[in-house]
């Protein structure tokens, strides 16, 4: 007996599945798949796009390992540490994205094949950058077949970045809504009107969507017989979508915590404690993957990253999370994923029977989470009881370090400047009284500089 | 070139504007054969300008002479 399972979000694409063998992610090729997958695999696109770092390497494991009578070949896919979801990514992650996927169409052109669809849920992010997952997506192409994946690629990426860039960054949430990308009609509805300027947006946007409008009732459109899309009309658009993607900036000034390191009181002598302890911490956790919740721009999560350790930076401020990704690109950290999330209400599973895309707790638990003044936040910003962040917290992680911010703390007194302290559980004591059931104390440490104090505790449940 | 794309634009977009305003769409429906009908006006028009690049870049190297650079963003 055997215990394999399909994964939930893998079951549109007849050409395989991804599943779950004993531990083990493997996909599956169907036998309908063959002629383009040994296409894939002896053009050379295949060596290409994984030596460039674009596809995600896989080698063939044996036939027998298959989920069911259908497979035609087994691949084990190098393994993707995290799996995060475009509505988590910050700006340039999307971006990025966006601009892969069009490299990656452009290069298997060349190669006589074609993107059969372009969803952004086909992209993760793998040594801290955009990496192709799914090999199955590519078909042969033929002369005068137009792209099928235009419409996704419009709605998955150039929309939402139009959106960003024209609009507002918090736009990007849309994709939670909208699992199959942003309708290009709401696109253009949202957007300004000096979009209407810009060549590939009014293009591939604007006049996309009227389009669509225009014939969605097909019964009264006779459409037309020939259909021809020469290659060089493809590469035209390619190239017009990547300069409309690439003319799209955003800029992250003047947000909420953006500009936070600037803004707090710490001494540098406290800084360097903290960063200390965090350090010795660590090296008694000895984690793979840290969760950093409220990482801001990175600066705490950098030492996790460091050494090596996983480590996937969470913040709610897309500015503190653009940042964060920029900075690491250039610092080239391999082991830094900045995602946008807001920890009151983190992604749920999302899609088909709530079980397509996964939610948070389910991609967990971490070896350790990082809890860096961030509980006040939550308890008293947001009102949430102590004893429901721990339970929360012994969910997703195995250690945890935690920074206790006592009531009498300038960043808490800011919080209850304009309203009344209800907060009477707000202590120290009731803090670990609260924390006992599910976590065992291992470290206490005060700051130094500060009244605040640094907890390193491990969960009950190992 | 820049001038005349954007001459280009100018022009498609106050058509867009005045003709071309999008109401939202309630029915369920299948945006691909708009998609795909789109697809080919547009490829028209782009892939026309990709063959005039060409011409404008082998015109502009025969005169200065420089090898075409390689598109550094090619996988």
């Amino acid at each position: 007996m055997t215990n394999s399972e399909p994964v939930a979000g893998s079951f549109r694409d007849p050409s395989g599945v991804v599943f779950t063998r004993e531990g083990r992610i493997l996909r599956q090729v169907n036998s309908v798949y063959q002629a383009a997958y040994e296409q894939l695999m002896t053009s050379g696109l295949y060596a290409r796009l994984v030596e460039k770092g674009a596809l995600l390497a896989h080698e063939e494991v044996d036939l027998s390992l298959a989920l069911t009578d259908t497979a035609y070949k087994v691949l084990a896919p190098v393994r993707v540490p995290f799996i995060s979801y475009p509505y988590e990514w910050s700006f340039s992650q999307l971006k990025d994205a966006a601009l892969l996927t069009l490299r990656i169409q452009k290069a298997a052109l060349r190669f006589g094949m074609s993107l059969k669809d372009c969803s952004a849920y086909n992209i993760q992010f793998v040594g801290g950058k955009p990496v192709f997952i799914d090999t199955l997506s590519f078909e042969p192409y033929r002369e005068g077949e137009p792209w099928t994946a235009y419409r996704q690629f419009c709605q998955h990426f150039l929309a939402p970045l139009a959106l960003m860039a024209y609009r507002d960054v918090r736009l990007s949430q849309l994709l939670r809504v909208y699992l199959d990308g942003v309708p290009l009609d709401l696109a253009s509805r949202l957007l300004p009107a000096r979009t209407y300027l810009r060549g590939p947006l009014l293009m591939h946007l604007h006049l996309h969507a009227r389009a669509q409008q225009r014939y969605a009732d097909a019964r009264q459109t006779s459409v037309p017989d020939r259909r021809q899309v020469k290659q060089t009309a493809l590469v035209g658009i390619l190239d017009s979508l990547r300069a409309g993607v690439q003319c799209l900036q955003w800029k992250p000034v003047g947000t909420e915590w953006a500009d936070y390191y600037d803004d707090t009181n710490y001494t540098a002598e406290a800084q360097q404690q903290k960063e200390a302890l965090l350090v010795r911490f660590l090296e008694q956790a000895q984690p793979k993957v840290m969760w950093d919740l409220g990482a801001n721009t990175g600066r705490f999560s950098r030492l996790a990253s460091a050494r090596g350790c996983l480590t996937v930076a969470f913040d709610i401020d897309p500015a503190a999370v653009e940042r964060n990704y920029l900075d690491s690109a250039k610092a080239k950290d391999n082991q830094m994923l900045p995602l946008v999330l807001d920890l009151t209400n983190p992604s749920p599973g999302l899609g088909w029977a709530n079980r397509e895309r996964m939610s948070l707790a389910e991609r967990g638990p971490a070896d350790v989470l990082l809890a860096l003044a961030l509980v006040h936040h939550l308890a008293i910003a947001n009102n949430l009881p102590l004893d429901r962040i721990a339970r929360f917290l012994c969910d997703v992680g195995v250690w945890l370090v935690i920074e206790f911010v006592p009531k009498e703390d300038s960043q808490v007194q800011r919080l209850l400047a304009h309203r009344e302290d209800i907060f009477s559980d707000y202590t120290s004591e009731k803090f670990e009284a609260a924390f006992a059931p599910c976590f065992e104390i291992v470290a206490k440490e005060p700051l130094v500089g500060s009244l605040r104090t640094l907890y390193l505790m491990r969960s009950r449940k190992v | 070139m820049m001038k005349s794309r954007l001459g280009l634009a100018l022009v498609l977009a106050i058509w867009a504007a005045a003709y071309m305003t999008v109401r939202p769409v309630y029915a369920y429906l299948d945006p691909g054969t708009g998609s795909f009908i789109f697809q080919l006006i547009a490829g028209a028009v782009v892939g026309g300008l990709v063959v005039l690049k060409v011409y404008w870049k082998k015109i502009t190297s025969f005169f200065t002479k420089k090898q075409a650079k390689p598109d550094d963003d090619e996988l």
